[in-house]
């Protein structure tokens, strides 16, 4: 401004980081959303809907009437954004202008799933492995961004026209031609200062409005971040005294640098015979890299070169250099190739052999020390774990697809950060005396926690040291995920260069950690390695290399797209001169592949069940003349399709069912889902819509609330969450859609059943005694299909005589070969027979004995497998799943602890899955088994049994979380009862990081939170395990919150803590009678404190926001919680005088009488309630200038009274019916007295009954459905009545009920009109949590 | 408001309806089978004396237990 010479000048602010420097500057901010609006109705008053996608974070706004309509912004789940792009443009060696015009020249864009940037960019590395050009990968990423953005922000809203692209991406050509395609715009308005609409905006609405902040003092600026501390708690630095850290590492690297070739001393005059040798090539993401030893192991020669998108290209110039070095030197006796572009190097150079990473990477390792037992290996974009035991590997993990712990992460914030990764990060980072804590987790968590802190001001050293911290956390936690840890530890992969990542590992896991020497290559020298054993033992000792005159031939590289299936898989031809034929890659099946081996002879099992299973689809039968039906083939249809088929059949109708799973299906899936879920959902979603769009209007889709038909072990088999409420999911998402639904609950005999069907298909007017006809053919034709399936089973196990793989998981996850990846094929040309987990026999095997509170079916099946296959030596599990799986993140535990030391293979699936990460998981597994059958085939049986203690309670101490403040109601009653009680303290960062630690990271938040608690207590001085009782309810499901006692206890037993009890109350009927244990009066008091504290919250709720002096309400409601913990506790006190008084105190407070808006605040109880957990929601809202009405913690209370009442309902329990009746009684009872001393001063007082609730949600989901979801709903149509103008939904991220929740909050806020938001949390702070919050307030008070 | 307005409603097949108001005394003590035993006699009792209730309720809470009673009956005799 100084230069401008600009006297009258005014400053305003917006953007993320605009918020703090708009505080030390005492400005107001303005909120980017509204601002980058408010630009645009000034500047281009004709756009109705604006794409806005900057650095970091891309928008939807929807603009109507000069105001806000709607907006969507991306969450903690970054989609493809700029700085993504940036970063992929870097990584090709292109300028970002280079990349622009190369996107948008091209006319064939390379098809790249991302929905996460970590994702696309995995895919897009794999495409660079299989050849395919680099203007097709440069478009195919815009696109993928595009996708992503309408996938993942736009989420069927609608784009009203006209469109405008802004910020600072739509410079970019590329994006502009993918928006165009993918949204199919005729026009997208790109303003000239497009990067600059949110700055412009800020000035405008600041002008207009009058608030000039003018002669603004900058320098206070300065002596703000002179003056910064960090805020977040520190880490030991890195290297501390007596680690004797340098001296171990700094100078190992000298060493290693000074002389790690042996000399080649034969060749060159020809008197002596050529050294033989052999060559090891790994084709690694970010680098390939050979090496040649002799038939001693010496290394001859070694090249390290980055891959940079080129493969062939990084392995022609390293046969160059070696070929120039030694060529004349060496005679190669044998090649081998690994890495992620194994199979395309082979083929090109002529290879003997080609074996996984994990292999290679361990006789590398072994190579140097016999005695290593764990290899950590970090590469570019991929992690492994090795553990070896006696020089064979005994188990391995890599990372899922998933780049949070891999060398590239630590590159692109070294980048960001302006720091070399290869001269300064390790320097910065061993200065560092208080590294910053980031959290680990995904990459883009990570750089949202890096950016938080950088904006409080943390140091630099710090920030990068605590990087350091965060890709070890990362990798122990996510990838070796509580596998054992050995002594002795090779640390492997580029990444060990990094000497602060070194010394992150030495802390962190509190060992000595070796670099070998050559570390950045041992994948190629173990490979080396391996051929030289095989060509020894071969009896032909020719080897197929073509030679180093390779280099020398051209090589042609083109790409088409197979039209053979409705895959549409873009193969990639490679020829090389002199060669007949071509070389393909990238198919997802093997039409191209040359080597394919259809000569195995194994039964495919898999075909067969499937066969077997569409037999009863009868397309010719579809022609007749009933009403058309469509059945999408999702979910349990591949159990049950013989049942419902036969079932529609004979009632009259003509059946439509969907076609296998295919690319198409998904894609039309991945755009139409409302909300982020797993991918079975998304297909699900694909399924219906593919049936919408061949005309067919109605669908049945039955809600699968219970397929255990009480002749099971379990009385209760819940399909997941998302399997229950497809129905709803999918009416929400296609509103013209027909969706027959009835409900399903087996337990309930055949009565329930025909009136349930007789009712979804009212207006078919079907009689009863047709449908129980029909229902009669119908479950014999399913008896049929489960014999012949058991029989085929049965013979095939009985005749089994080598090592076979069991597949298990969900039918429609495991054995779709749209969705499984083909798994079983391409195990069986390997030569490896696998059966479907379902055709075991595992009749008769009881697990009720360990897993009794197992509530899932497939969780139930699962185990029973598990069980068989831990007893028959021959089978092998291969675990499929998809990410982001719930009930997953709990089962697999249970798989892992039920088959003891076998080991098992867990694949996780999704729409980015790619085949080759897949395909080297298997093959290292086999490998793995292999080495283990032969050297140690013993197993050992554990004991650890998960038990619930109840007894002895009165000589104990109860430990009871602090969910809330209601935790003291319970604390006080069991003290009141005569048993000692105590509420563990706040959760902490310490007690996170703990439950992060002993956890995968998949769980849902508040177990982690729980666990972190417990753990944390259990391990303190001073704990007497014998006389403590960790309260944690349990819980019959389907949401995973009854599964967090059964994970703790196991964690316990793994820490040696088997003394340390859980006392876990079921939820149900017997919730009451396990609490009756305790004594008299326990009950009572609880509840009574309950209602009491709920309305002490309130109270704080309401008269907080209007408070004139800051700190008074607060101040009284922590005074009256104590009085209140007092008085439950003792004998004779007042509650309700003490109620009475507190309506005084709080109605003495002097208010300001300015009307605030009232913002609903909904959502999974922990969450919602812990304010750890949700980072003081409650607090940013009334900062905005709103106030809170927190859906209560009586609702879910007298929920699960309800549902006891209704299950004793059910079950004719007649004791348990008049029960919970008296208990409703006694609650409403009490909950009116209390109530009456607040009329007419709380607003927020009124809270509807279970029933009001189950009504009021009923048009959008059931109440068969149990769990959160239908409160939630139920409660923000409520709150919606009263005049709430926004409804915020609270969540853990991946929540199940939560996810189900976002979606069907979208189509509420259609219908009501009124702004609705879920904000996920998952213990990582995020910047655009708070921006979302901030215009969806801002939103919410332009309606109120 | 007086609380004793609220109470426990049998309804009896027919006109007549029975019922009996709450107290806090019948709130008093729980063993380790139900929470509230006096209540629960109560209402034991009265669904034995009313031998074909079908609809229990409590007050200003409409057709919360709406249930055949027949097999209480049987159960409670």
């Amino acid at each position: 401004m100084k230069e401008f010479n600009c006297r009258d000048s005014a400053l305003s602010l917006t953007g993320s980081a605009g918020k703090l420097v708009a505080e030390v500057l005492h400005i107001a901010h303005i909120n980017e959303i509204a601002a980058c609006a408010y630009a645009t109705r000034k500047m281009l008053p004709d756009v109705k809907t604006i794409i806005e996608m900057g650095g970091e974070d891309s928008k939807y706004i929807i603009l109507q009437d000069n105001a806000i309509k709607d907006f969507s912004m991306n969450s903690v789940c970054a989609a493809g954004t700029g700085s993504f792009l940036d970063q992929q443009a870097e990584r090709m060696r292109l300028t970002i202008e280079q990349f622009s015009e190369l996107a948008a020249k091209n006319s064939r864009p390379a098809r790249i799933a991302g929905r996460c940037s970590v994702f696309a960019k995995s895919d897009m590395i794999h495409l660079q492995q299989i050849a395919t050009p680099v203007e097709d990968i440069v478009a195919g990423l815009c696109f993928a961004v595009a996708r992503n953005f309408k996938g993942t922000i736009v989420k069927g809203r609608p784009s009203v026209p006209e469109v405008s692209f802004q910020g600072g991406v739509a410079l970019n050509v590329g994006m502009v031609r993918a928006f165009k395609e993918v949204f199919g715009f005729d026009n997208l308005i790109v303003p000239e200062r497009c990067a600059l609409m949110g700055a412009i905006g800020a000035a405008l609405k600041d002008m207009d409005s009058g608030n000039l902040y003018k002669n603004v003092a900058i320098e206070a600026l300065h002596t703000y971040i002179g003056s910064l501390k960090r805020f977040e708690k520190g880490r030991p630095p890195l290297v501390q005294e007596g680690d004797e850290f340098y001296q171990r590492h700094i100078n190992e690297r000298s060493k290693v640098s000074l002389n790690p070739l042996h000399q080649v001393h034969a060749g060159d005059n020809g008197s002596s015979a050529k050294i033989k040798a052999y060559m090891g090539v790994d084709i690694g993401s970010i680098s390939t890299n050979l090496a040649v030893i002799d038939e001693d192991g010496n290394l001859l020669a070694r090249k390290y070169l980055m891959t940079a998108s080129r493969p062939i290209e990084a392995v022609m110039t390293g046969l160059r250099q070696i070929g120039e070095e030694a060529g004349d030197d060496i005679q190669i006796m044998g090649v081998g190739t690994t890495g992620s572009g194994r199979y395309m190097i082979a083929d090109l150079i002529g290879a003997d052999i080609v074996k996984n990473e994990i292999t290679a990477q361990a006789a590398g390792a072994l190579s140097i020390d016999k005695s290593v037992d764990t290899i950590f290996e970090i590469g570019g974009q991929d992690s492994k774990y090795i553990a070896i035991e006696d020089g064979v590997i005994v188990d391995f993990e890599m990372n899922k697809a998933c780049a949070a712990g891999t060398g590239s992460f630590l590159e692109e914030q070294a980048e960001k950060l302006n720091i070399s990764i290869k001269e300064e990060f390790a320097r910065f980072s061993l200065c560092s005396t208080s590294p910053c804590s980031l959290g680990e987790r995904c990459t883009v968590f990570m750089e949202n926690s890096l950016m938080a802190n950088l904006q409080k001001g943390a140091e630099r050293q710090d920030v990068l040291a605590g990087l350091a911290y965060s890709i070890v956390e990362n990798y122990i936690n996510r990838v070796v995920a509580g596998k054992r840890i050995g002594k002795n530890i090779f640390f492997q992969g580029g990444t060990a260069y990094n000497k602060a990542v070194v010394a992150a590992f030495e802390k962190f896991t509190g060992r000595r950690i070796i670099v070998p020497p050559n570390h950045d290559v041992t994948g190629a020298i173990g490979m080396a390695l391996i051929v030289r054993d095989q060509q020894r033992e071969a009896e032909e000792k020719v080897s197929a290399f073509k030679g180093f005159d390779i280099i020398n031939r051209s090589i042609d590289i083109t790409s088409f797209e197979c039209k053979a299936c409705s895959n549409l898989c873009e193969i990639n031809r490679v020829s090389l001169q002199g060669e007949k034929g071509h070389l393909f890659y990238g198919g997802r099946c093997e039409r191209y592949d040359i080597k394919r081996d259809n000569s195995h002879g194994i039964e495919d099992l898999f075909v067969f069940r499937e066969e077997l299973l569409r037999s009863y689809y009868k397309p010719d039968m579809a022609k007749g003349a009933g009403p058309v039906i469509g059945i999408p083939y999702i979910f349990l249809f591949h159990e049950y399709l013989p049942l419902w088929c036969t079932l529609l059949y004979e009632l009259g109708f003509s059946v439509v069912l969907s076609p296998k799973t295919n690319r198409q299906v998904v894609n039309l899936g991945t755009e139409t889902v409302l909300s982020e879920s797993c991918f079975p959902v998304k297909v699900a979603h694909g399924h219906v819509r593919y049936l919408m769009q061949t005309g067919v209007n109605t669908v049945f889709l039955p809600s699968f609330i219970n397929v255990n038909n009480g002749g099971d072990d379990f009385s209760k088999g819940s399909p997941c969450p998302y399997t229950q409420t497809i129905p709803y999911l999918a009416k929400a998402a296609f509103r013209e859609l027909e969706v027959i639904r009835p409900i399903v609950d087996l337990t309930r005999g055949d009565g329930f059943l025909i009136s349930e069907i007789q009712n979804s298909f009212s207006s078919y007017r079907l009689s009863s005694s047709k449908i129980k006809g029909a229902l009669k053919k119908a479950k014999a034709a399913q008896e049929e299909f489960f014999v012949k399936l058991r029989q085929k089973g049965r013979s095939v196990v009985d005749s089994l005589t080598e090592r076979t793989i069991v597949i298990v998981g969900r039918a429609y996850n495991s054995f779709d070969p749209g969705v499984n990846l083909q798994i079983p094929q391409k195990l069986a040309t390997i030569r490896v027979a696998s059966i479907p987990m379902d055709m075991l026999p595992t009749e008769g095997i009881d697990i009720k004995d360990r897993w009794r509170d197992m509530y899932w079916r497939s969780g139930q099946k699962i185990i029973r497998a598990a069980r068989y296959i831990k007893s028959n030596p021959l089978l092998y599990p291969i675990y499929i799943g998809n990410f982001n799986c719930g009930p997953d993140s709990f089962i697999l535990k249970f798989f892992r602890e039920e088959l003891g030391d076998k080991p098992f293979l867990h694949l996780e699936i999704d729409e980015h899955s790619a085949d080759a990460g897949a395909i080297t998981r298997c093959e290292a597994f086999l490998d793995s088994i292999e080495n283990r059958r032969l050297n140690q085939p013993v197993t050992t049986v554990r004991s650890a049994k998960p038990s619930n203690s109840r007894r002895s309670l009165a000589e104990t101490t109860v430990y009871i979380p602090l969910m809330s403040d209601h935790s003291y109601a319970l604390a006080a009653a069991l003290q009141h009862c005569g048993v000692s009680s105590e509420v563990l303290p706040k959760t902490d960062a310490e007690a996170l990081s703990l439950g992060k630690k002993h956890l995968s990271g998949k769980e849902c938040y508040p177990c982690v939170v729980t666990t972190g608690d417990v753990i944390k207590k259990a391990t303190s001085n001073g704990f007497d395990a014998e006389k403590s009782v960790f309260f944690m309810p349990g819980g019959t499901g389907p949401c995973r919150f009854g599964q967090y006692n059964v994970l703790q206890r196991l964690i316990l037993d793994k820490l040696g803590l088997q003394d340390v009890k859980i006392f876990s109350p079921v939820q149900d009927i017997s919730f009451y009678k396990d609490l009756g244990t305790v004594g008299k009066d326990f009950f009572a008091r609880t509840w009574q404190g309950i209602v009491a504290i709920e309305l002490l919250i309130k109270c704080l709720h309401e008269t907080r926001p209007h408070e004139r002096q800051q700190g008074q309400a607060k101040e009284i409601y922590d005074r009256y919680l104590q009085l209140l913990y007092n008085t439950l506790i003792g004998n004779n006190g007042s509650i309700e005088g003490v109620l009475s008084q507190m309506r005084k105190d709080f109605e003495a407070i002097p208010k300001n009488s300015d009307k605030k808006p009232v913002i609903g605040v909904i959502g999974e109880i922990f969450v919602r309630s812990n304010s750890f957990s949700n980072e003081n929601i409650i607090d940013k809202i009334e900062s905005h200038g709103a106030k809170v009405w927190l859906a209560p913690m009586e609702e879910w209370i007298f929920y699960v009274n309800y549902i006891a009442f209704k299950h004793a309902l059910i079950k004719r329990d007649y004791s348990a019916i008049m029960d919970s009746f008296v208990k409703r009684v006694y609650k409403k009872n009490i909950e009116m007295r209390y109530h009456r001393y607040f009329k007419g001063f709380l607003q927020t007082l009124h809270e509807p009954d279970t029933r009001d609730i189950a009504a009021k949600a009923a048009p959008y989901v059931d109440e068969s459905f149990e769990g959160e979801t239908i409160l939630s709903i139920g409660k923000t149509i409520d709150l919606i009545e009263h005049g709430v103008a926004g409804i915020v939904n609270v969540m853990p991220f991946g929540c199940m009920p939560g996810t189900i929740v976002t979606a069907l909050l979208r189509s509420i806020s259609r219908d009501y009109g009124v702004p609705c938001i879920s904000v996920p949390y998952d213990g990582t702070e995020s910047n655009m949590t708070a921006l979302q919050l901030d215009a969806f307030i801002e939103q919410a008070k332009s309606r109120a | 408001m007086k609380i004793n307005d609220y109470c426990i409603l049998f309804k009896k097949q027919g006109k007549n309806v029975h019922g009996f108001k709450t107290m806090d005394s019948h709130f008093r003590g729980n063993d380790s089978n139900e929470c509230f035993p006096n209540m629960s006699f109560l209402c034991k009792q009265e669904s034995r004396k009313r031998k074909s209730i079908v609809t229990m309720k409590y007050k200003k809470d409409t057709g919360y237990l709406y249930i055949k009673y027949k097999e209480v009956i049987k159960w409670a005799m």
